[in-house]
């Protein structure tokens, strides 16, 4: 396989225990307890991969650490050589969870992706609704550059790329009676805008959104509603602003997202979405709310379009 | 027996303006329109006729026009050579009795609030000439943010014996659309379901050479606060600016508009005489019309358009 495939995803909670219940519980992944300097990190097989739940102030997490999607870490039996081989500068390296060696790549290296190598931990999975990591969402300011560490340098495949346009169109009429009826449309108006790279880890890809209009900056895009293109520009952009391109958002693929948005809702997940909403690669996708799990962690789920 | 319709003739429009020299002297120049002078109590009235009709001048706060007379359309003065008894005649209230109008003649006040919240008065003819210039025709319409149509239409039409002109309803549609334009994936284009942004009942009553245009906001859920920011020169504009001067002024006269044998030409005409404009070309307006603002500032105060349209 080219390039490198994710060994594990870093997720930080508020409330591990409430992280825990959704990934174990409602989504039933396979759990395994890793022990690590003392403490046990909940992991969760999925797909190819892994996710594991740390406590905000995990020391195993580099600051600054938000709830979220912390640091990604890509399978590599030598990470120290690795690193080398690829030119990425190392910030601290070590032994990480079941005795795993590990180095952390500086981020400004990787477009703000907080990337780590690791020996490859073996965590079992088992088949359930949410059968797969779809791709890890990434507020960009630099698709480019994207493609130039993970593509050009790390060899991993460039999956697709993408445009979402949202756009508004007004009609006027005018209808009289004595005069007539008069119809007038107004050029169509740009509202929002995303460009999509998706390129391909392992089982899942990296989905790389920036802004379509390299012209605006991220404030300018603040205070936007949500739910759509135009919203979900403007939080990508809110993201950039507050914390600096880098990993932000979790999806998941599953075979039926009209089956599990519900079921998430009727384990009293709050939910944004109930039915699923044309999303990206001709999927349909749904979000659950994030503010479960004590807030800050953005999950979604994906229809492919081949499910 | 068939009534034949004929509308009461207007005999003059108050406008409230900055400084009643100044805006005399524009429609006197720049519009090309005679000029009379009017007395009225101690102060002299300019009166500019402009079709079969004629606008006259007041200050802010002249006490000719009762409490509280704010810069924009004042009041609409029906001809009647009896104006008691046509106001008798229409059954609507009125206030204060017969009094001296202009140049001494009698005038009385019909309550605002049984016209929908214009403000009428009954006047004897003044006996101007009619008048036009290349420029302007006459007056086209006068434009009235309106909370009741129907109410008005009773009030005008069968009660003042106004002549039912035309009615049109104005939409604003909105419809969002988003498209993901992949390399590798299909086309997706989804559209979410359209939107009503604005919606406006325009309903034109003649009275004398032209026309009151009762204009009533039929959008529902959105409040005049939540349409401030509101662009003007569109449906949901338009329905806006309405909505906002119902909610500070009260329903009422609004604006004048002029009607013009060419708009781009009398635009730029004021505009090289150098006063403020909003608009240079026409763009669609009511009765199949094309419209063009100046800039109340250019008019002392009152919202002021041209309009250039065919008869029908």
């Amino acid at each position: 396989m080219a390039g490198y495939a994710l060994n594990y995803l870093a997720l930080v909670a508020r409330d591990v225990e409430s992280a825990c219940r959704f990934l174990g519980g409602s989504l039933g992944l396979q759990r395994t307890d890793v022990t690590f300097e003392g403490r046990s990190i909940p992991f969760f097989g999925v797909g190819q991969s892994a996710l594991a739940v740390f406590e905000l102030d995990d020391p195993y997490l580099d600051a600054p650490s938000f709830p979220g999607v912390h640091h990604m870490a890509l399978g590599a039996d030598d990470p120290a050589a690795t690193a080398a081989r690829h030119e990425l500068p190392v910030t601290d390296e070590g032994i990480g969870p079941d005795g795993k060696r590990y180095v952390a790549i500086d981020k400004a290296a990787t477009v703000g992706i907080r990337t780590r190598f690791i020996e490859p931990l073996e965590i079992p999975a088992k088949p359930g609704p949410a059968y797969k990591i779809d791709h890890l969402g990434i507020a960009s300011d630099d698709n480019d550059g994207g493609v130039r560490v993970f593509v050009d340098n790390l060899g991993c495949p460039l999956e697709s790329t993408q445009t979402d346009i949202e756009i508004r169109n007004v009609t006027e009429s005018f209808i009289s009676d004595k005069y007539g009826a008069v119809y007038h449309a107004r050029p169509p108006e740009i509202l929002g805008g995303l460009r999509d790279v998706f390129i391909t880890i392992g089982d899942c890809e990296l989905e790389f959104l920036m802004d379509y209009d390299p012209t605006m900056k991220p404030k300018d895009r603040l205070g936007e509603e949500e739910g759509n293109t135009k919203g979900d520009q403007s939080a990508i952009a809110k993201f950039v602003e507050r914390r600096g391109p880098g990993l932000a958002h979790l999806a998941f693929a599953t075979k039926d997202i009209n089956a599990i948005l519900p079921k998430l809702a009727d384990d009293g997940w709050r939910m944004i979405d109930l039915v699923g909403r044309p999303g990206g690669r001709g999927s349909q996708i749904g979000f659950v709310h994030p503010s479960n799990f004590g807030g800050g962690l953005l999950i979604h789920f994906v229809q492919p379009q081949d499910a | 027996m068939t009534k034949t319709a004929q509308a009461p003739d207007l005999t003059y429009v108050a406008l409230v303006v900055d400084a009643p020299e100044r805006s005399a002297a524009l429609f006197e120049t720049d519009f090309g329109l005679p000029r009379t002078d009017f007395s009225c109590g101690a102060t002299t009235v300019p009166m500019i006729s402009i079709g079969a009709s004629a606008l006259a001048f007041f200050q802010p706060g002249d006490p000719f026009l009762g409490p509280d007379a704010r810069k924009g359309v004042h009041h609409v003065a029906i001809a009647a050579s009896d104006p008691a008894a046509a106001a008798a005649a229409s059954g609507l209230a009125t206030v204060n009795g017969v009094s001296k109008g202009l140049d001494g003649k009698a005038q009385i006040e019909l309550a605002r609030e049984a016209t929908g919240g214009v403000r009428i008065r009954f006047s004897e003819p003044l006996g101007l000439a009619a008048a036009s210039s290349d420029m302007v025709e006459r007056i086209d319409h006068i434009g009235v943010a309106s909370a009741d149509n129907r109410a008005a239409r009773t009030a005008f039409i069968d009660k003042l014996g106004c002549v039912y002109e035309s009615q049109q309803t104005d939409s604003e549609v909105e419809t969002i659309s988003e498209n993901f334009t992949s390399d590798t994936y299909n086309y997706i284009f989804h559209t979410r379901p359209s939107q009503l942004v604005g919606s406006m009942r325009v309903t034109f009553i003649t009275v004398g050479d032209c026309e009151l245009e009762f204009i009533q906001d039929l959008t529902t859920g959105v409040t005049a606060d939540d349409a401030r920011h509101d662009a003007a020169g569109n449906t949901r504009g338009d329905r806006s600016a309405i909505a906002r001067y119902i909610a500070s002024r009260g329903a009422g006269l609004h604006h004048i508009a002029f009607k013009t044998p060419d708009i781009v030409g009398a635009l730029g005409r004021l505009d090289a005489a150098g006063h403020r404009m909003i608009d240079l070309q026409g763009r669609p307006g009511s009765r199949r019309a094309q419209i063009g603002f100046i800039h109340p500032t250019a008019l002392g105060g009152v919202l002021g358009h041209f309009v250039e349209r065919q008869e029908v």
